[in-house]
């Protein structure tokens, strides 16, 4: 899986992640460790200036940069955000799919 | 601070009755020439960058083997260079290199325990904010821990990585058994009475004998802290810093650059239940904001910026308690660039008193405070606390803010004090000097040279580290 066991991490915060994964996605092990493992570390993690998976006020004005820009960013880093969120092996295609997946916004390949 | 809206305001009424002054002062114009790192392009080779964002590369290959055997089959497959890659939390360059990078994130949790021994075997790739509740889980837990507890495992091994107390070494030195997967794909199993030398080398090896797999780690009964976070005047702090040392378990020190102010945390095992949960608020922010708005103001400055901060100030005592792993590691949002050099123990005070000095007297537009910390010795070939009991001084900066300069005159007055740098932070020490301070700086060379003679794992970094390279190089790590 894995959509289930994201669907676990998302009841633990206001966020519809399911809605966010197509039918055909499946999340890989790589994937569904990082997320829970690197991102749910600060995007889960109430009170420390970082916005939270499903913080549709925080998101909101984020999200109006693009995704790509969302994807750069992550990536090179920005502001308190570290490059690739620390994540050093992550591929492009799977870091669309956490950028998607944190900050509710489709990829704008459709991927 | 009393209220966030008495902060609010005195920010903007000192905005307002500044900005004139400082108009053409602008963030950008206060930070660091752009860095040459290479940037994201849709469908290239992606790039990496550490946490702090002042390194870089575009590696050619970046692989993340899911077990040991696919790692050693990697390492034996690969001929060109390999630097392993943990969270990317060294502020130094030790990763960068544009052939292959190799991640153990996908080897991670606990692989075996002993519930006699209080032992527990780990894979490297585990980040360390997972391991606290999954050796609970197993009647563990780890005696100390890093204050960022973001890092691999396999990373803050490499670097010799430290919490603070007095009774306490690095993490390093609580490794009694390793597997490393050497340059040519052997693994090799090493304890104090397996493979020794090689065990005292790869305990602290800054990732230069191939790649460490798994550990054993001593560790005890699951416990609770209680911290307390206190404020004294600056020399009051200072004349109390060894006293303090001696009584708390753990205990760390906070100066504040052009502040009469210094932050005590001291942590003791045990609970109280009263405590409060929040902890302790650091603004670094804001005073920030405050220094940019006044501490250039010709003659009153360093005064006004001090009695801005301090009349601001909540400077009660705040305590919390929870798990060890809770109270012991707290989140870093605020990227920056950090220098540590570790001093012997008992040369801390004047060492700091200097740094102070010179600060001030040189009037170093710096408010990020410095850290003070103790550990104790070990008996790790490459270790900071190697064969002596330290005092570990960082002084940061922003990332957004040029550290040079700064982190350049503070370097030479920790060269006093025969400092011996943190291996994950920045510094200009190259073969020559660093040799001098390692009494078995030559032993762990030459077991680096039998693992990997032709320097498969050393990139520029460590090529200036070891003495393979001209010194030229060494001037890129800052």
């Amino acid at each position: 899986m894995t959509r289930a066991s994201v669907g676990l991490l998302a009841m633990s915060v206001p966020f519809p992640v399911q809605a966010q994964s197509s039918p055909e996605q499946e999340w890989s092990k790589r994937e569904t460790y990082v997320l829970e493992q690197i991102c749910a570390q600060c995007h889960v993690r109430p009170g420390i200036g970082v916005p939270l998976m499903g913080d549709e006020a925080e998101w909101g004005p984020r999200r109006a940069a693009g995704f790509e820009r969302l994807l750069t960013n992550t990536v090179e880093g920005y502001l308190g955000m570290p490059p690739l969120g620390t994540c050093s092996f992550c591929t492009e295609e799977e870091l669309r799919r956490l950028v998607a997946i944190l900050s509710g916004m489709p990829d704008d390949e459709g991927r | 601070m009393r209220s966030a809206t008495r902060r609010e305001l005195l920010i903007a009424i000192l905005g307002s009755a500044t900005a004139s002054l400082f108009a053409g002062c602008r963030r950008t114009e206060l930070g660091p020439p752009p860095e040459v790192l290479p940037a994201f392009s849709p469908g290239q080779d992606l790039p990496w960058r550490n946490w702090a964002g002042n390194q870089g590369c575009r590696p050619s290959r970046r692989d993340a083997p899911i077990d040991e055997q696919a790692l050693a089959d990697l390492l034996g497959r690969e001929t060109g260079k390999v630097r392993p890659v943990g969270a990317g939390h060294s502020f130094s360059a030790l990763v960068p290199s544009d052939d292959t990078l190799v991640a153990c994130d996908l080897m991670n949790g606990v692989s075996s325990f002993d519930s006699e021994r209080l032992e527990a075997e780990v894979w490297a790739g585990t980040r360390l904010h997972a391991l606290g509740p999954a050796l609970e889980a197993r009647g563990q837990a780890m005696p100390n821990l890093p204050d960022i507890d973001y890092q691999t495992l396999g990373g803050a091994i490499a670097t010799s990585t430290h919490g603070t107390g007095r009774d306490f070494g690095s993490l390093s030195s609580y490794v009694t058994a390793l597997a490393l997967v050497t340059p040519s794909g052997e693994i090799i199993e090493c304890s104090r009475a397996q493979n020794s030398e090689i065990f005292d080398a790869a305990r602290c090896s800054l990732g230069s004998l191939g790649v460490v797999s798994r550990m054993t780690l001593r560790n005890r009964t699951p416990f609770d802290l209680t911290e307390s976070v206190s404020f004294q005047g600056l020399e009051e702090a200072l004349g109390d810093v060894e006293d303090r040392r001696e009584r708390h378990r753990h205990f760390e020190l906070y100066v504040f650059p052009h502040l009469d102010a210094a932050m005590n945390i001291a942590i003791d095992e045990g609970r109280d239940d009263g405590a409060s949960t929040g902890g302790a608020e650091f603004s670094i922010q804001e005073m920030r904001d405050v220094y940019r708005m006044v501490g250039g103001v010709p003659w009153i400055g360093g005064r006004l910026y001090e009695e801005l901060i301090l009349s601001a100030a909540d400077l009660s005592t705040q305590v919390r308690s929870g798990r060890s792993y809770q109270i012991l590691a707290n989140p870093r949002i605020e990227r920056f660039r950090e220098m540590e050099y570790t001093i012997p123990a008992d040369a801390g005070p004047s060492c700091v008193r200097e740094i102070l000095d010179t600060i001030r007297s040189q009037a170093i537009p710096v408010v990020y405070p410095i850290e003070y910390r103790y550990v104790r010795g070990d008996d790790v070939w490459l270790s900071m606390f190697n064969q002596r009991d330290g005092c570990s001084i960082s002084i940061h900066q922003f990332a957004d803010e040029d550290h040079r300069a700064y982190f350049d005159v503070i370097e030479k007055i920790f060269w006093k004090y025969e400092g011996r740098p943190h291996w994950g932070k920045l510094h200009s020490l190259s073969a020559l000097e660093l040799e001098a301070l390692y009494p078995r700086w030559k032993e762990f060379a030459e077991v680096r040279e039998s693992l990997d003679p032709t320097g498969r794992f050393l990139n520029e970094h460590l090529q200036a580290i070891f003495g393979t390279n001209p010194r030229t190089v060494q001037g890129t790590s800052l």
